[in-house]
């Protein structure tokens, strides 16, 4: 996927308008000063960040269209404040006690409907949110007894905030997922999942019609089957690793237990199913059964294809390498990697289940509790399976 | 007050740096190794963050830490350019990664201008003193 598709599949299409008005106040914004008197520099952050977040929340409606008055109005009302308190910012008075007041509460009620489902947090719902708490810094440090507070509280707001949009990103994405064994995929933003706070996972959208053909389903079921076939005689992981398979890095058991053959990898096939680039296998005291396989493309970037349509999709991570210690890590809600790491999206993934996991033949994940129940009823003693 | 507004940036750094480390812990299966060097960071981030208006070493400092954070940056979409991996730009990783750390240098360069007297990058003299 390009780096332009990727930048703007990271915002819900519904946020679009917004998005592209949030920016152009961004830039105005910096450029106005009162004619009267020097600003303060706090002032004129304040300005041009609460100025951004009222934008941005007065446009949303404007995608928004099909969504409840009342969400629509509580939208207005927002940008309304924010928008009061960058014109109090403006005038250099009376902002800060309101700013420290409105931004938690917008926060929570951001998360409120995270939470319950209502949003899958985007890219820029995640971006207005660090640029509100910025602000609620900046009035914090400027009112007598909070500055120390403030800072503490600037700093664990970002890191509690980003933690729950991170987990309410990979919930959403695990329960569309376990939904995803049903035919269709709508190709609408409304139903399908994209986890657009980009923090690790990197959907390709489907741009199709959201049900499949029925040479699309045929092609999808004809994949399984073959794969499955093809698959046969990965019994344990002691089959694996003779074929060429290797551990992944410092995990020998598991529910998902990714094996990777390097030759596959760059041997030039895409979706071969008599030469998977992984095999994912149940792994736990002494036993493993295969689960299925990972077919993956060998030039990050490049399309998979998708023969089974809106059902084979494919999916990339967006990983952060740190140089030392060596390691791997996620990129953050916030785009971010730990210090001295690099990040960077690895080539496009698909799974094929072999095993009946209940999230569908096709799905990118399996419940790590079926995996368990599976291997103690179908696994097989392995020599080289962690005891 | 333009320390002020450093200050809160350094910390929304901070709270994000701590939120990355957090995540590569668990992807890592807690190993302890994975903290000290993301806190390592955190910390000087913070003293400098601290020291900000009595020594201008943590200005030169602060300065620095923000020099490499961009070069990281800068080479991941280096990295980007191998067969392997792709460089994925995210309007939060523009934001974090680029905007925040080159906010924070232009502030501390038009202090560093500011206390040595010489005429501020841009702005009204005035300002720069408030």
């Amino acid at each position: 996927m390009g780096a332009l598709r990727t930048f703007v599949t990271g915002i819900a299409p519904e946020h679009l308008p917004a998005f592209l008005v949030g920016l152009l106040v961004a830039v105005g914004l910096p450029f106005l000063r009162p004619a009267d008197r020097p600003p303060f520099v706090a002032d004129r952050w304040a300005v041009t960040l609460l100025g951004v977040a009222a934008a941005v929340h007065v446009a949303l409606p404007l995608g928004h269209h099909h969504g409840s008055y009342l969400l629509q109005a509580g939208f207005l009302l927002d940008g309304l404040a924010y928008a009061l308190l960058a014109y109090f910012a403006y005038l250099g008075r009376g902002w800060r006690v309101g700013t420290a007041l409105v931004v938690p509460a917008t926060l929570v009620g951001y998360l409120v409907v995270v939470v319950r489902g209502g949003e899958d947090p985007d890219q820029l719902g995640i971006a207005i949110a660090l640029m509100e708490i910025a602000a609620a810094g900046i009035a914090l440090r400027g009112l007598p007894g909070w500055r120390i507070v403030g800072n503490i509280a600037t700093a664990t707001l970002v890191g509690v905030f980003g933690a729950i949009v991170w987990i309410g990103s990979f919930a959403a994405h695990t329960a569309a997922d376990a939904s995803s064994g049903a035919p269709a995929v709508a190709s609408g933003h409304d139903h399908e999942h994209l986890g657009r706070a980009q923090a690790g996972v990197i959907m390709r959208p489907w741009t199709g019609p959201a049900n499949p053909t029925a040479a699309q389903a045929k092609a999808a079921a004809d994949l399984w089957t073959t794969t499955r076939r093809a698959m046969a005689r990965y019994a344990t992981v002691d089959d694996a690793l003779t074929a060429g398979y290797a551990w992944p890095l410092g995990k020998h058991s598991g529910p998902d237990v990714h094996m990777e053959n390097k030759a596959y990898r760059a041997d030039g096939r895409q979706l071969d199913p008599d030469r998977p680039e992984m095999l994912v296998f149940s792994v736990a005291n002494g036993r493993s059964v295969l689960l299925g396989v990972v077919f993956v493309m060998e030039r990050a970037g490049e399309p998979g294809p998708d023969p089974g349509g809106p059902l084979t999709r494919w999916h990339a991570h967006n990983l952060c390498v740190s140089l030392y210690p060596p390691g791997i890590g996620i990129v953050t809600p916030y785009g971010g990697c730990p210090a001295l790491s690099l990040s960077g999206t690895i080539p496009e993934m698909m799974h094929v289940w072999v095993a009946p996991n209940p999230a569908g033949p096709f799905s990118d994940s399996v419940d790590p509790a079926w995996s368990r129940a599976y291997l103690a009823e179908h696994g097989a003693a392995a020599r080289n399976a962690e005891s | 007050m333009r320390r002020d507004v450093v200050l809160v940036l350094v910390c929304v750094q901070i709270g994000a740096g701590v939120l990355a480390m957090l995540g590569e812990l668990l992807f890592m299966g807690g190993n302890p190794l994975y903290v000290w060097e993301p806190a390592v960071r955190v910390l000087v981030a913070a003293i400098l963050a601290g020291l900000l208006h009595k020594r201008i070493g943590a200005l030169v400092g602060m300065m620095a830490l923000q020099v490499v954070s961009l070069i990281g940056v800068t080479l991941s979409a280096v990295a980007g350019a191998l067969p392997g991996v792709v460089f994925t730009p995210t309007l939060t990783g523009l934001l974090t990664g680029v905007g925040l750390p080159v906010a924070i240098l232009v502030l501390c360069l038009r202090e560093w201008n500011a206390r040595h007297g010489a005429p501020p990058v841009s702005g009204h003299a005035a300002e720069v003193r408030r």
